[in-house]
């Protein structure tokens, strides 16, 4: 299958998908992730630790722009994620529907209608996306589809599963054990260490995600999770959004109220745990949970789930970058085997912009 | 007659009017609540404890903006400040050590953890030139 499973003689090259984004591929040579642009152009490419590889860029119609490092290796999909044809094909790109040539910036076959009759832009039915190549792509080779408009059809829409779909409690209604390690109770002058919603607009308060581990995916649901952090004191998950091994995202701690999962600087800071226990041998932390002890990484389902929610939290709030728990200091959270997986989503992040 | 009437009158209109604005004074919580209330300690404790460990950690701040502003970045630890910046590196009221980092994110954090509350941190982000004092695990 074209652009999913492709065997060329023996060797054997897959790719991996997320909704209709290509994310990662694979073949002899190792795993490789392809990070994109707003357009889904492949701007750049990481190895499986997360160093940048090769990048590419785009003139405004999609012919490649040099610069270091470029072309991109290990890929043909290239501008708004299209096939590049063979070499010797002039740079032709396969739309599916029809060939786009970035050189002349013309379908090389006409619209098989005129969509919109009276748009001018639209009358020429060879021309590509109303001529406004910056701010539409045709995933289709059918029609523009608009980059800026906020229906974000351009870019993948994380499915979150609510507080009320994993059945959440209310914050502050589980009361802690007796000797409960923690005490958060609400914000107040006097606890400053409280459960604080944010006052300000969330675009100017929240920059950064924080990336974290805890749990085992067999033997705790995120209720379960909820029922543990607020029995050792907390008043709420202390993250904002949950990852599952599967990729499954789930809403954590309310957006608008400041987390508590990077002491001393929780302010403006996204948290996203990642289910698992990434470090290797067994850790002192009784919730991180790795009974087997077999030292698991990040799965490429959580990566690219996270993936989604960065680009979805950026469109939405701005987000300036991206960090490990362990980059403020104090813990070996979210684990050594999930550093490389970090690392990678930094670049990923600092992409976006 | 009518003057006094008009005098009466206008004497309750004043004494109306005055009458109002006490009313409508706000009036000082402080005098509706006098017993004094004794605060409790372990508060007090947990609020000096952020006030001095802020205050030690302020005289790291400014050792390290010196530093920054004599060779154009800042230290790798803190070690790189004694003995010229800073005699001795402090520690918290509570016998705290400060962590000290250069950020990617925040420049730098400096930050130090409670003893009387676990799992609080106060730390200072370069960044947003503010402390926070707050929980995680």
């Amino acid at each position: 299958m074209g652009g999913a499973y492709e065997v060329t003689g023996s060797a054997v090259k897959k790719y991996y998908s997320i909704a209709g984004m290509m994310v990662a591929t694979q073949d002899a040579s190792g795993l490789q992730y392809l990070l994109t642009d707003h357009l889904g152009s492949t701007v750049a490419v990481t190895n499986s630790s997360g160093t940048l590889t090769s990048q590419q860029r785009y003139l405004p119609f999609g012919a490649p722009r040099t610069i270091p490092n470029s072309p991109i290796l290990g890929t043909d999909f290239g501008y708004t994620g299209q096939r590049l044809l063979d070499s010797g094909m002039g740079g032709i790109m396969d739309y599916k529907a029809r060939f786009y040539s970035p050189c002349i910036m013309q379908f090389h076959q006409p619209d098989r209608l005129i969509p919109e009759p009276y748009n001018p832009q639209s009358l020429n039915r060879y021309s590509y996306v109303r001529n406004n190549p910056i701010r539409y792509n045709d995933p289709s080779g059918n029609v523009p589809i608009d980059c800026y408009d906020g229906s974000r059809y351009c870019r993948p829409t994380p499915k979150l599963v609510s507080r009320p779909e994993w059945g959440a409690s209310e914050p502050g209604s589980i009361e802690p054990l007796p000797n409960a390690p923690f005490d958060e109770p609400y914000y107040s002058v006097d606890r400053p260490d409280g459960y604080q919603p944010y006052s300000g607009s969330l675009e100017d308060t929240l920059d950064t995600i924080v990336i974290h581990h805890e749990g085992d995916e067999e033997s705790m649901s995120v209720k379960d999770l909820q029922r543990i952090e607020m029995e050792r004191g907390f008043y709420d998950l202390p993250y904002h959004f949950i990852v599952g091994q599967d990729g499954t995202i789930y809403e954590g701690r309310l957006i608008a109220v400041r987390g508590a999962h990077v002491p001393g600087f929780n302010t403006g800071k996204i948290g996203i745990l990642w289910v698992g226990d990434f470090s290797p041998g067994l850790e002192a932390d009784p919730t991180a949970l790795d009974p087997s002890g077999d030292d698991p990484s990040p799965t490429l389902n959580q990566i690219n789930a996270t993936k989604t929610l960065i680009v979805w939290l950026d469109d939405l709030y701005g987000i300036d970058g991206v960090a490990a728990h362990i980059d403020y200091g104090g813990t070996v959270c979210p684990g050594a085997n999930a550093i490389p997986s970090v690392n990678q989503l930094k670049i990923f992040a600092q992409n976006l912009r | 007659m009518c003057n006094k009437v008009r005098s009466a009158l206008f004497v309750l209109f004043v004494i109306l009017i005055v009458g109002c604005n006490k009313t409508f004074t706000p009036t000082d919580d402080h005098s509706v609540n006098d017993k004094t209330i004794t605060p409790d300690p372990l508060l007090v404790a947990f609020q000096d404890e952020i006030a001095s460990g802020q205050e030690q950690g302020n005289n790291i701040i400014d050792s390290l903006e010196n530093y920054y502003r004599e060779k154009g970045s800042y230290p790798e630890n803190l070690e790189e400040l004694t003995p010229i910046y800073l005699e001795e590196i402090p520690t918290t009221s509570t016998d705290q050590s400060f962590y000290y980092k250069k950020h990617e994110v925040e420049t730098y954090i400096l930050s130090f953890p409670l003893v009387t509350k676990n799992g609080v941190v106060c730390g200072f982000s370069r960044r947003t030139s503010q402390w926070e004092c707050s929980l995680g695990h």
